[in-house]
């Protein structure tokens, strides 16, 4: 970037940087921890207890294999939930740091 | 050999080559070549990516297992989605946002430029190679077994196509080649699960009730342990799939191709969707051809399972030597074969972009303009497309290729997944740490698959590391050594353009925007 390049150190200090990190990485934190808790419980329960996820729950489908299916449930749920924030909430927040990068970001910080 | 499917295979070589003539019209650019122009939309795109996965390992593979070991086939597809959120939650958007080609793009930012480029794209590299020769000789396998063509022209058939491909046509044809297998492959797929479950009644106790009567195991079909996998073992594989794939190259450079990060995260919502859709009707298919296939199918279906699939087409369309049985288990072989094409090309792409976008532009010759960096990307997609030939002709169709699967998975997930994160993430990270992560997660992958079980020469018993895949020791050991190597390095310039990393790749300001044109 040339000497017009924006001042990154005061754009990431800038208010909206700081909403659109804080919530978004809050969303991001407990759904990995969400996924790959519920990733780690599957395999436990194949590991610990082969008897119990083969029983049969319903239609002839295991606990073992519907813990299967809910991993793939739960991808399309946080999948869901993360594109519905993005363009509810985030998209704005990124779009309100654009325009403060536009204007010259803040005057306030030294170079 | 069988004139059905031969026909059906050269109508889908011919369709793929009028789109390779057409991309290659278009592709002018270095960002024509390595990303399509930035032009491919969200739904395309997540198409593309939903392709990349859907292999024949995944297809054929995944159905086969099922079909031979239940349960323990399930848990494969089961975890393999985790990897696809992962992408959206920590890559898609950032990926797109920081960098141009490669992934050694996002990594060099902050880093110091020449050894993080020559570490990821060494690793890029090996990742595509291995990838590539795993594919190519379960290539010829199947093309073997489905048309009764031998094993070197099947090989070399589809080796060349996959180069007419990226060579001539680059991003844009092989995007667009993945996206028809993409909707050839969940159209056969849906033809499938519905023959079955029109044979079961529409009613799943049918299904794994007949399934699991049907298997030699009886209820233990639908129990954990049918594959005889140990428990780590079970572990190992499943980080293989769920972290592994998260990382892989060829899936992370489908960012580049899409307009913006709106776009990119579309994309992967839309791959996260079609992928599980995906393997629910995988589910349907592998327990299907069980409960449906007559007791002699399990001789012809054979010991790895991938002609499941096929049989269970030529048996819903009406049975062996009848027309519909001929003509669906044509479609399905097709679509298995233009799967194979469609893999591939992406792979030898992202290991062309390693090669001439990050060894020879950014470390060799630095500063030359990008249409040489184009010309370089063809010389050297044709140069690793014919090494990987050469070494799957050389290694023959009775060579294990399963191994191969997961060494890749092992060192995207060792060696690439932990640093891409931590450069990402980590105001601290440096170059040092990065270097040691890489390398490391690649020295214990490869270490831990020649002292392992499927290569040791003492025989699988004696393997001094009894697991097959690697993860479960390559992934703590890349991110301790990102770590080590951070804390006892004194580099401290990378915290610097932390903060610019962390504005460019979270807003998007400064990077490419271009409209949708694909």
């Amino acid at each position: 970037m040339s000497s017009d390049a924006p001042d990154w150190a005061a754009l990431q200090r800038s208010a909206p940087f700081q909403q659109l990190v804080a919530q978004r990485g809050r969303f991001v934190r407990y759904a990995s921890a969400a996924l790959l808790s519920w990733f780690a419980i599957f395999l436990a329960v194949i590991g610990a207890a082969p008897a119990v996820a083969g029983t049969v729950v319903v239609a002839g489908m295991t606990i073992g294999f519907l813990l299967g299916l809910s991993q793939l449930v739960l991808a399309w749920l946080l999948t869901w939930g993360y594109l519905r924030l993005s363009n509810r909430r985030w998209s704005r927040l990124e779009q309100s740091v654009r325009e403060l990068a536009a204007a010259g970001a803040a005057p306030e910080v030294a170079r | 050999m069988n004139a059905t499917r031969l026909i059906a295979f050269a109508l889908i070589v011919g369709l793929t080559l009028v789109v390779t003539v057409w991309a290659s019209r278009r592709t002018h650019s270095a960002t024509d070549f390595f990303a399509a122009g930035r032009g491919i939309s969200g739904p395309r795109n997540g198409l593309a990516i939903a392709g990349d996965l859907m292999s024949a390992a995944t297809f054929l593979g995944f159905t086969g297992l099922m079909y031979l070991s239940g349960f323990d086939g399930w848990i494969m597809p089961a975890v393999t989605l985790v990897a696809f959120v992962l992408i959206l939650l920590l890559f898609a958007e950032r990926m797109r946002n920081a960098g141009r080609f490669t992934v050694a793009d996002v990594l060099s930012f902050r880093l110091r430029e020449r050894p993080v480029r020559a570490a990821t794209a060494a690793s890029t590299v090996l990742v595509a190679v291995i990838y590539l020769v795993a594919q190519l000789v379960g290539a010829g396998v199947l093309i073997r077994a489905l048309t009764g063509l031998s094993f070197t022209p099947a090989v070399v058939l589809t080796g060349l196509a996959m180069l007419a491909y990226v060579v001539f046509g680059g991003m844009l044809a092989t995007t667009w080649v993945q996206i028809i297998k993409a909707v050839l492959l969940l159209a056969a797929g849906a033809a499938l699960t519905v023959g079955v479950l029109v044979q079961v009644g529409f009613d799943l106790g049918t299904l794994f009730t007949t399934a699991a009567a049907n298997s030699p195991a009886g209820d233990a079909y639908l129990a954990p342990g049918g594959s005889g996998r140990s428990f780590l073992d079970t572990v190992s594989v499943a980080l293989a799939f769920a972290i592994g794939t998260a990382a892989l190259p060829h899936i992370l450079i489908r960012f580049f191709t899409v307009p913006d990060a709106k776009q990119a995260r579309s994309s992967a919502g839309w791959a996260t969707a079609l992928i599980g859709a995906f393997f629910v009707m995988t589910a349907v298919i592998g327990f299907g051809a069980r409960a449906v296939l007559p007791a002699e199918a399990a001789d012809a279906v054979g010991t790895s399972g991938n002609l499941a699939a096929p049989l269970l087409a030529e048996h819903l369309g009406g049975g062996p030597g009848t027309v519909g049985g001929d003509l669906f288990v044509a479609f399905v072989s097709a679509v298995a074969f233009a799967t194979i094409l469609a893999v591939v090309a992406g792979l030898v792409l992202s290991a062309s972009g390693a090669v001439a976008h990050d060894l020879w532009a950014n470390v060799i010759h630095r500063g030359r303009t990008s249409t040489s960096e184009t010309r370089v990307a063809r010389i050297a997609a044709a140069g690793i497309g014919l090494v990987a030939i050469v070494i799957t002709l050389g290694m023959g169709p009775e060579f294990n290729v399963a191994f191969l699967v997961g060494l890749a998975l092992s060192v995207a997930a060792g060696a690439n997944f932990p640093a891409l994160l931590l450069a990402l993430t980590w105001r601290r990270f440096t170059t040092t740490g990065a270097i040691a992560g890489i390398v490391a997660g690649l020295v214990t992958s490869v270490v831990c698959i020649l002292l392992g079980p499927s290569v040791w020469p003492g025989g699988a018993e004696s393997a001094p590391y009894p697991i097959e895949y690697p993860t479960l020791l390559a992934i703590p050991i890349g991110f301790l050594a990102c770590w080590i190597g951070t804390v006892l390095s004194a580099e401290r310039g990378a915290e610097r353009s932390f903060d610019e990393l962390q504005v460019r790749s979270q807003t998007g300001i400064g990077s490419e925007q271009t409209p949708v044109s694909h």
